[in-house]
């Protein structure tokens, strides 16, 4: 359904996006995770078409229709609901009286169903950003790609969002969808961390997790501080990230579960041996690696 | 064609929301009009005067009477001295003075040069040089009757009968002169603003992009934006024109089907520029202060306030890149000298031709405006 190979987008002499190789299949939930100024947003455009790649290319699926949520709120604001999705299916030529059906059972499943005569700038940031999925599914679209669609939404909200995407996905929608948050990568069936402009460890969430090459080791301690001086000499141990209230404690390269015994060790006295223990590792633990640049089997 | 009038329609319903805006569309012109027609008058009247009278004689009184009769003088004090005569001009009191010789009236029945003396505050040029000609005027025409008398001349008429006729606008009057300009003026004032500012605002928001993900094609865009501004500019239009027929009385000698069509190409010329300027800033306030730019050669170098035979050459020539110059010079010609558009072809062309450039160049730069 998209297709980009070796896509390089520069902006002035600043590289957005440096080198991609991404493939999204029909019927795919394909997730982006990345932080803020990943280049997420631009290549978002650049599949829509809206701007044209500096270097290589970017193809859709030229029989596809799509639709596009884009990061900030982009309907008229100064238009209500009803309005906003009339002029919407006017300009895609749908026939007025299957647009009205549909916005109101599309509505209706969002649970925007008596807000239709609300002026779309006086909605809450969660409504807006469904309105915003009713106006790109209102028009049938093959394709949907939402550009950060969660962001600054409330947890409730975020949850229903993704269980409309999730239907919408299981009903055959293929969907492109990009957010900062590690936990909503949960429901893709595929996906990537995009990390300053470039696209690593593509795949699904079970191929990338099994694919983490290094030892993970749980610590709890109240002394975390303390936890972190005594490792800071341990040669098997490269990486200290704290994981709510544990810390996360990475082998180094070319370590095995052996490491436990060294942190164990380098611990006594100060965490009990049950204080440390293997634990798998994480998409944020895959994510930090995959940013270290170390490369990941996928 | 579908998607254009949805687009429109959608203008019209944002514009619905905003009342201010649309206040604001039928309030400018109006406001406008009112202020330029009534408050700018170049036929100035009642120019205060003192009057320093020497002679104090039934010839002096004379001359005060004749200068007052004309209307453009108004006696507003009698001073005793040169010393006062200064002072009530420093002050701001007057601003003519008139000083008759001691030796006046005796020179007019002697025969002699009568001496008087009008001094006036030139600051003002247009004051100053208007009271100078009317002085001159009345100072000639006694002398002529003096000089007629002295010599016999018995004809009604004085020896040399120049006739002066002042057509297309036999009163005078600055208004006549003045509004039909004012069309120029306000479409400028008000459409360049509105669409650089609708035009950024889409953008800001993000809506453009939006819309440029849909199958709506560039071109359907920009017309889509630019429609609604065209009925506004022919809504403004017409008020200004009805204004000035009504209010004002200032006769439409031309036809008005040609001023429509002439305000239509006007109006496409100023739409494209702001259609350009949206192009150049990022933000509404941007689009705001760069409209303003424009704003002020369109008003003093298109020759609708200061004649463009007066400029130095240099912004002689600045005027011929303003298409308002043209516009104005057919909207004069159609409703002052009832001039067809094909005896104006010459600013027609000009006009049509700026016009076509601005929007090819509007139109250019707004395709490559997403990177």
């Amino acid at each position: 359904m998209i297709e980009a190979r070796g896509l390089v987008k520069s902006f002035g002499t600043h590289p957005a996006l440096r080198g991609i190789d991404l493939d999204v299949a029909r019927g795919e939930l394909f997730a982006l995770i990345g932080p803020d100024g990943a280049g997420k947003t631009t290549l978002f455009r650049l599949v829509a078409g809206l701007i044209t790649p500096t270097k290589g290319t970017v193809r859709r699926d030229p029989s596809a229709t799509f639709g596009l949520v884009p990061q900030r709120f982009a309907l008229y604001e100064d238009l209500t609901v009803d309005e906003n999705l009339d002029l919407r299916a006017r300009l895609y030529s749908v026939p007025a009286p299957e647009a009205r059906l549909r916005s109101a059972e599309l509505l209706d499943r969002v649970g925007m169903g008596p807000y239709g005569r609300r002026l779309a700038g006086a909605l809450s940031g969660g409504m807006k950003q469904k309105l915003a999925l009713v106006a790109a599914l209102l028009t049938r679209p093959d394709l949907l790609l939402l550009d950060e669609p969660t962001t600054g939404v409330d947890p409730v909200s975020r949850r229903e969002f993704w269980q409309v995407l999730n239907e919408l996905h299981h009903g055959g929608l293929t969907i492109l969808v990009s957010t900062p948050y590690m936990d909503e990568a949960e429901y893709a069936t595929r996906l990537a961390f995009l990390d300053q402009g470039r696209l690593l460890a593509p795949g699904t969430r079970d191929e990338i997790l099994a694919g983490y090459p290094r030892p993970l080791l749980e610590i709890l301690s109240s002394d975390r501080v303390a936890v972190r001086a005594c490792l800071s000499t341990v040669a098997a141990v490269d990486d200290i990230s704290l994981f709510g209230t544990r810390l996360h404690v990475r082998g180094a390269e070319g370590t095995g579960p052996e490491v436990i015994d060294a942190v164990r060790a380098a611990l006594a006295g100060l965490v009990p041996p049950d204080g440390v223990r293997p634990v798998d590792p994480t998409l944020e633990d895959a994510f930090v690696l995959a940013a270290e640049g170390d490369g990941l089997v996928a | 064609m579908k998607r254009l009038l949805a687009l429109t329609r959608k203008e019209f319903l944002q514009l619905r929301r905003d009342t201010i805006s649309v206040r604001m569309m039928v309030m400018v012109p109006i406001m406008q009009t009112m202020i330029f027609g009534y408050a700018i008058n170049y036929d100035v009247k009642h120019l205060k005067t003192v009057v320093y009278d020497e002679c104090l004689s039934f010839d002096s009184r004379e001359l005060v009477a004749k200068m007052t009769a004309s209307d453009y003088f108004e006696v507003v004090g009698n001073v005793r001295s040169l010393a006062e005569v200064r002072q009530t001009l420093d002050a701001g009191h007057a601003s003519v003075a008139l000083v008759i010789d001691r030796e006046y009236g005796k020179a007019r029945h002697r025969g002699t040069p009568a001496r008087a003396l009008l001094i006036v505050n030139a600051s003002d040029t247009t004051t100053a040089s208007q009271a100078m000609s009317i002085a001159g005027g009345i100072s000639n025409q006694l002398s002529v009757q003096t000089l007629a008398k002295k010599a016999g001349w018995k004809e009604k008429a004085p020896p040399i009968d120049l006739r002066v006729r002042p057509w297309y606008n036999p009163d005078m009057r600055t208004a006549t002169f003045i509004i039909p300009g004012l069309i120029a003026i306000i479409l400028t004032f008000t459409l360049i603003q509105y669409t650089a500012m609708a035009i950024v605002r889409e953008r800001e928001r993000g809506t453009l992009e939006q819309l440029q993900v849909t199958p709506v094609t560039r071109l359907e865009i920009i017309l889509g934006k630019i429609f609604p501004f065209v009925l506004i500019g022919i809504f403004q239009l017409t008020l200004i024109v009805l204004l000035m027929r009504f209010l004002f009385h200032v006769p439409i000698a031309g036809s008005v089907v040609q001023l429509y069509l002439a305000g239509l190409i006007f109006i496409a010329a100023v739409l494209g520029l702001g259609m350009l300027l949206s192009t150049i800033a990022k933000t509404q306030m941007q689009a705001m202060q760069l409209s303003f730019l424009f704003l002020l050669p369109f008003v003093f170098l298109s020759g609708y306030v200061f004649p463009i035979d007066g400029m130095p050459l240099f912004f002689q020539l600045i005027t011929y890149a303003i298409p308002a110059r043209y516009f104005i010079a057919i909207i004069r010609g159609i409703v002052l000298r009832g001039a067809s558009l094909a005896q104006l072809w010459e600013p027609l062309a000009a006009l049509t031709g700026f016009t076509v450039l601005i929007v090819a160049l509007a139109v250019t730069r707004f395709k490559k405006t997403n990177d």
